[in-house]
């Protein structure tokens, strides 16, 4: 027979059902017949479940320390969808020595960040076979069938350097993102990769198709449906803009091959109006880099 | 505390492809749980803060290869507890000897409130406080509990948090502690034990109180 004061000690084990059967048959048999045990064991449980009505800690991570994590979070998922390794972006700061910490993100970071905005940031053109769905489409197989080959189109974009950056701003990662882009029901393929390429360029004039290439073509992440992450990684045009000392960041977006041939329509609308007036906001730049 | 967020099955993939909006769920669903975790691993707020920092940090490196054996939370709560257990290590490596020790005493209830053949001399006093002026001692006792459980030593804090202030199960809690079930049992029930002891004591003060000013009035 199991005493009060047994009663009381087994208690959790009797709640976590770990008691052996027969030892749980008596545990029962005494609660039956002791009106102490049970308020005991019943207060053991209301404190369990006291415990769940404690409030969480008030602030669970202060704005800043929240907004690196996020920057961490934007460029990895970039970086890791673009097939590269973590470390080769979210690394140390320019030209500083490698990190014993194998956490390189956990240093003080932020983002900073610029959108393209005015009338001349931002410049495309409406495939044939497109019209009146706007302007800043990719395409690759055209309705049009006076093209069956394909309408290429590419995307000319500025941005300016976010204030925060300077000469000596240690750049961590750079992601152009494009976040309100649609497909109008008119899925693309196989067009190829989607290149985010640094060229320089006053006024947007046709001349541009051909501009000579600063840094290389950045690979981007294209999702299939509408809403799905694109995004650029444009560390080394951004690097190089801020070492030429140059207060924006141009762009040439385009795909490797403007048709695939497959028949169907390829569309990419980033600009929803009806007219070639360009709408600020729809291309991104976030930069991550080291705190001040 | 209990926190709404979509289940497993549906957040994780969103993670695995970059979702932005179910990082931020995550984020600002649990930050706060990992932080009072945290807490019971480091000396000060600082520290906790800088150690859920870590542990998201941990989670976005790790996300593209967690195959969900377990709960995201129990992993998250994983890398939490490592992260912590290396900077509490670091930190008490300061500490005196004498803190390192844990002085805990093994029976739930005082043993002087039994009998020698172990019945009950001082049976539980009955929490009459729950139903009356329920609102106000609510929130009285809940900072009671709030305080014992900061008094409790590390290990039982822990256990008890997780358990019972996260409601992780109990297999979880093992696998994030690194601690058999046995074990986990025992901590728990110490935790509980003492925290039961505490509103206790609370509620028969109240009580004490009440009756007297109920003299006065008469």
């Amino acid at each position: 027979m199991l005493s009060c004061k047994d009663m009381t000690d087994l208690a959790t084990e009797y709640t976590e059902g770990a008691l052996p059967r027969w030892r749980s048959l008596s545990y029962r048999m005494h609660l039956a017949m002791c009106g102490h045990c049970r308020r005991y064991v019943a207060q053991l449980r209301r404190t369990a479940e006291a415990l769940r009505q404690l409030a969480p800690h008030p602030s669970g991570l202060d704005p800043d320390t929240r907004e690196s994590v996020m920057a961490a979070f934007r460029s990895s998922s970039a970086v890791l969808l673009l097939g590269l390794g973590v470390a080769s972006l979210s690394g140390c700061p320019l030209g500083g020595a490698s990190n014993d910490d194998d956490d390189e993100m956990g240093g003080d970071v932020e983002t900073v960040s610029s959108e393209n905005v005015g009338d001349e940031s931002l410049e495309g053109h409406t495939p044939r076979g497109f019209q009146g769905q706007g302007t800043g489409l990719f395409t690759g197989d055209n309705i049009n069938p006076n093209f069956p080959d394909g309408d290429g189109v590419q995307i000319f974009t500025t941005l300016e350097m976010p204030a925060e950056i300077d000469a000596d701003t240690a750049v961590h990662s750079a992601i152009l993102r494009l976040p309100d882009y649609s497909t109008n029901g008119s899925p693309f393929a196989d067009l190829g990769d989607l290149n985010a390429q640094e060229i320089v360029f006053d006024a947007f004039s046709s001349a541009l198709w051909d501009a000579e290439v600063v840094a290389d073509g950045a690979d981007c992440v294209l999702g299939s449906e509408d809403g799905d992450l694109l995004a650029c990684d444009v560390t080394t045009a951004v690097r190089n803009s801020i070492e030429v000392g140059r207060d924006s960041v141009q762009f040439r977006i385009r795909f490797d091959d403007a048709g695939d041939s497959d028949g169907s329509a390829d569309l990419l609308v980033l600009n929803p109006s009806d007219s070639n007036e360009v709408i600020p906001g729809l291309v991104e730049l976030d930069v991550v880099i080291s705190a001040e | 505390m209990a926190t709404l967020l979509s289940p497993d099955h549906e957040i994780l993939p969103r993670l695995k492809a970059g979702d932005e909006g179910a990082f931020v769920e995550l984020l600002d669903a649990w930050s706060p749980s990992l932080r009072r975790l945290a807490r019971n691993f480091v000396k000060t707020e600082a520290l906790a803060e800088e150690v859920v920092q870590e542990t998201w940090m941990g989670v976005i490196k790790g996300i593209s290869r967690f195959e969900g054996r377990s709960s995201l939370k129990t992993w998250v709560f994983t890398i939490l507890a490592n992260r912590a257990r290396t900077r509490g290590t670091r930190e008490s490596r300061s500490l005196p000897l004498s803190a390192l020790g844990d002085p805990e005493r093994s029976g739930a209830v005082d043993p002087d409130r039994f009998l020698a053949n172990g019945a009950w001399g001082e049976p539980p006093f009955v929490w009459r406080a729950q139903s009356a002026e329920s609102v106000v001692r609510a929130r009285e006792s809940l900072s009671v509990l709030e305080k014992a459980l900061a008094a409790l030593p590390d290990r039982q804090r822990r256990v008890v948090v997780l358990r019972d202030v996260e409601g992780v199960d109990a297999v979880d809690v093992c696998n994030v502690l690194e601690i058999s079930e046995s074990n986990q049992r025992v901590l728990l029930h110490r935790g509980r034990s003492k925290l039961r002891a505490a509103l206790e004591k609370h509620y028969q003060g109240a009580d004490d109180e009440s009756e007297r000013s109920r003299a006065v009035a008469h």
